[in-house]
């Protein structure tokens, strides 16, 4: 654990939420982090997938400080999580975030960036700014009065008021409209040109593929996979060749050469190496087919999870 | 822990629990001041009349008279606005430890012991406010109508705040075991009902073995009705009679704040 450039680094992280149950031992106790390592570099976007339940919330709130492993560390932007100089460099999103009632949109800006010891001078440029930015500007109404999606817009808000250098962003796009969604994807690539690091959360597979730069798939506590949105989505090397017609010497040409599977007059199928879909490609062509494009078979991110987790 | 502070103090300025209680303090306040009547005789004499009754009159000289009606008036802030700012400030603990909230309370750069504080000093505050609203204007009032002073009663509002304070310290050793502001109410109230029967323990018939005990609580436990007792002394006399009482609430204060601070401090939620 000392590399620099490493903004959150945990090793081994185990969770177990004691209940009284448990330790009467009536129940088994049921770990929500089953030894997670991880590692997040400075300046990107890590996208943290898995099912309701799958232990995201809780890495994110041990990160935080807010709570705390059964055993294991955690490491973030050179401290410990719970550090309050640490945490002034940090912004967070809670997963269902609940606005005391008598606090309106800037109130609650005003006490979140005090919180983070802002400058009062500071927050008045800045709050104007970031409800502007989040599409609450003139909003006057009380905090309790908001729906869903303003909720979440405000959360976005009071995550961005000490412009952290490491942002939390859990389910961040629950509850928006695809606007809202648009928008905060702009949002976390303008972030990440501007340097920041954004720890995101999410179970909707799409918005992850769109935005990350890592992603970590978690399943029941543990860590599935880890790696590229391209490396996920590449699939297994099948490739589709779509011709303008098909004919039996077409057919016959390609039974000739590999296992295919036809689709109207697209064809399928999965080439050994390159030699192979050269080959294929010749004797398509001997065979006076027109070819109209080739392209590999990518598999969604959805897929592919739903393969990490079946297995 | 002062932005916590004036948090809190918004936040149980916006309870309607809070309104009313200000609110009907002023309403008392008001009320008791149009039952007092006074009448300037010569050579610098007055007649003070409570009520319009005319009782036979007992003349105790007007500084006295006023003094027992200021202490009058500080009965009721003892007792039921006690109570009632205990409804009003002793969930400022539990509602921050409500789900969604507490997420962003405590990711923020200001430890958990200072948000802590900054609430308990803001109940504090309200008990004043209401006491100072529920009394000060009849002082006010009479030493501009009579020229005596009742300046004791500001002394007498900090010894019925640490009365208050003890309380408070209850409620927030209450909210951390379990979520909600029930068992924080519940825990002040009882300290408080609980504090003149142990000042009258050795009044009772009890079980030989329940005396010790009953010395125990009384030593440990806040001291609320003698602080009461202090405060009306204190106006009459201007002395503080017995100092144990409020430096002993002041140590349960400490020790339970103490306990309570390091303990939302070391907490997992
Ligand atoms: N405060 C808590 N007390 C007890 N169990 C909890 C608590 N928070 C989460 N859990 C359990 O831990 C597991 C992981 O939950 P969570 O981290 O919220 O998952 P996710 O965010 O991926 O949906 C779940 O089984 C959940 O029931
Ligand atoms: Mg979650």
């Amino acid at each position: 654990m000392t590399n620099t450039n490493a903004v959150i680094e945990t090793q081994d992280l185990h969770k177990v939420y004691p209940s009284w149950r448990t330790r009467l031992n009536l129940a088994p106790a049921v770990p929500a982090l089953k030894g997670v390592s991880l590692r997040v570099e400075r300046g990107e976007i890590f996208g943290l997938i898995g099912a309701n339940g799958a232990g995201k919330t809780s890495l994110v709130k041990i990160l935080l400080g807010i709570s705390r492993p059964t055993s294991g560390a955690a490491r973030l932007l050179g401290g410990v999580p719970g550090d309050g100089a640490i945490r002034r460099r940090v912004g967070y999103l809670p997963e269902s975030m609940r606005v005391q009632d008598h606090l309106r949109a800037e109130s609650l800006l005003h006490l979140m960036g005090r919180l983070n010891s802002v400058p009062s001078s500071i927050l008045r440029r800045r709050i104007p700014e970031l409800l502007e930015q989040v599409g609450l500007a003139g909003v006057k109404k009380p905090v309790k009065e908001f729906s869903k999606g303003m909720n979440q817009r405000l959360g976005l808000a009071q995550a961005l008021i000490n412009d952290p250098e490491l942002l939390f962003l859990d389910e961040p796009t629950d509850g928006l409209d695809p606007l809202g969604r648009k928008e905060v994807r702009d949002l976390l690539t303008r972030l990440r040109s501007e340097g920041k690091t954004v720890f995101l959360n999410s179970h909707l597979l799409s918005e992850i593929e769109m935005v990350c730069d890592r992603i970590m798939i978690l399943h029941r506590g543990e860590v599935a996979r880890t790696g590229s949105p391209e490396e996920f989505t590449r699939g297994a090397g099948e490739v589709v060749i779509r011709l303008t017609a098909v004919s039996e010497a077409v057919r016959a040409a390609a039974a000739g050469v590999a296992v295919v599977a036809w689709q109207a007059t697209a064809l399928r199928f999965t080439p050994r190496d390159q030699a192979h879909l050269n080959e294929m490609i010749d004797r398509l062509r001997a065979a006076s087919a027109d070819i109209e494009a080739i392209e590999p078979v990518k598999e969604s991110l959805e897929q592919f999870f739903l393969k990490v987790v079946a297995a | 822990m002062i932005t916590s502070y004036w948090d809190a103090l918004h936040e149980s300025l916006s309870r309607r629990v809070a309104l009313v209680l200000i609110g009907l303090a002023l309403v008392t306040s008001v009320g008791f001041n149009l039952l007092v009547k006074v009448t300037p005789l010569p050579n610098k004499q007055f007649r003070i009349v409570l009520g319009n009754a005319p009782l036979p009159m007992r003349d105790i000289g007007v500084p006295a008279m006023v003094h027992n009606l200021v202490s009058q008036q500080m009965g009721i802030a003892g007792t039921l606005w006690i109570l009632g700012a205990l409804f009003g400030a002793a969930p400022l603990f539990s509602s921050t430890l409500e789900k969604g909230w507490l997420e962003l309370l405590f990711s923020k750069g200001t430890s958990r012991w200072q948000i802590f504080l900054g609430r308990f000093l803001a109940g504090a505050t309200l008990y004043a406010i209401t006491f100072g609203v529920a009394t000060f204007p009849l002082a006010v009032r009479m030493w501009w109508q009579t020229d005596v002073r009742v300046w004791e009663i500001s002394v007498a509002m900090l010894l019925f705040t640490l009365s208050f304070a003890s309380l408070m310290a209850v409620a927030a050793m209450a909210s951390l075991p379990q979520r909600g502001a029930s068992l924080p109410i519940l825990g002040g109230v009882a300290v408080w009902l609980f504090s003149p029967f142990l000042m009258r323990r050795a009044e009772m018939d009890a079980w030989p073995w329940v005396k010790p005990v009953l010395d125990w609580a009384y030593r440990i436990f806040p001291k609320c009705s003698e602080l009461g007792d202090a405060a009306s002394a204190y106006l009459k006399t201007g002395h503080i009679t017995a100092w144990w009482p409020i430096w002993s609430t002041g140590v349960f204060i400490a020790v339970v704040m103490a306990y309570t601070l390091w303990s939302v401090e070391r907490k997992s939620f």
